[in-house]
């Protein structure tokens, strides 16, 4: 695991990705307490994307790498979840958020972008049948020898690996759960604005998965566990809270 | 608990693909919450104290 200071600094990742087979890159702003979408969200999202995607061409002993996308890449904000007949999702799927759009709206819109374009800055659309096709600017232009691949995860939830410091600074997805379960007994339950999860365990098989199978070369995959509600957790949270 | 008519399903997506492509398995939402709320229910008490 290598952290750097600054994704969007040129060269960024030049000596992080010195001999490595494969690159998995999870970096990317995911927290909705911005100032600037563009400079806050939306750059750092595109621009880390590439920079990793420049490097990586630059080192020959890269065999592929494997990009943590977002469901948010997929989904417009907006449009009520709930919806009948309810909407279906593939990897055929994006959002049609603008970057413009995207500068000027609230922050849960431009992390939308941020993960679109990061991951349309590393490969390009597919077609309804599923085929791939590569034809973005980075593909055309540095032609690189390794292969692509975009995981799409919906809300991840699940044990932190690390010690979070507090309660208070958890991250955004686990924060939005604790607060359900953390509620009292007679309080309300919000509808979850995505109601779709993957348990964090198994988001980070995924990226091996993908790592390791060379199926997964130029794909772009959603890593959906199953959908959920709040109301789900918060029955969940009842039988922990009689269990302790 | 809660407000009736939240239980309800949304969206669609059943991630086939990445289930027949590369044998992806899940955990189900109680495994998750479960192993969730254990560590968030220590901290909780350790902040308490």
């Amino acid at each position: 695991m290598v952290t750097v200071p600054d994704i969007v600094a040129p060269g960024a990742f030049s000596a992080a990705v010195k001999g490595v087979d494969s690159i998995i890159h999870v970096a990317s702003p995911y927290h909705f307490r911005v100032t600037d979408n563009e400079k806050d969200l939306l750059i750092p999202a595109r621009e880390g994307t590439l920079n990793i995607l420049r490097d990586a061409a630059k080192e020959k002993s890269v065999k592929n790498v494997i990009i943590t996308s977002s469901f948010a890449a997929l989904n417009q904000l907006g449009t009520d979840p709930y919806a009948e007949p309810p909407k279906v999702y593939d990897e055929s799927v994006w959002n049609p958020v603008t970057w413009e759009e995207a500068v000027k709206g609230v922050p849960r819109t431009a992390y939308q972008a941020s993960k679109k374009y990061a991951e349309l800055a590393a490969h390009g659309s597919f077609t309804r049948s599923g085929a791939f096709k590569l034809i973005v600017e980075f593909v055309k232009k540095e032609n690189p020898h390794f292969s692509i691949t975009t995981l799409c995860p919906p809300m991840i939830y699940g044990p932190p690996i690390h010690s979070p410091p507090s309660l208070s600074e958890l991250n955004e997805s686990n924060s939005q759960l604790w607060k359900i379960i953390s509620s009292g007994k007679d309080a309300q339950v919000p509808e979850a604005h995505t109601p779709l999860y993957v348990d964090v365990r198994d988001i980070a098989m995924a990226h091996i998965l993908a790592m390791e199978s060379p199926k997964a070369a130029n794909q772009r995959y959603t890593v959906v566990g199953a959908q959920y509600s709040n109301q789900e957790v918060s029955l969940s949270k009842a039988k922990l809270i009689v269990g302790r | 608990m809660g407000k009736p008519g939240v239980y309800k399903r949304g969206y669609i997506c059943d991630s086939k693909k990445i289930k027949e492509e590369l044998g992806m398995k899940f955990r189900t939402l109680k495994e998750t919450i479960e192993d969730l709320g254990q560590v968030l229910f220590s901290m909780y008490d350790k902040e308490q104290k």
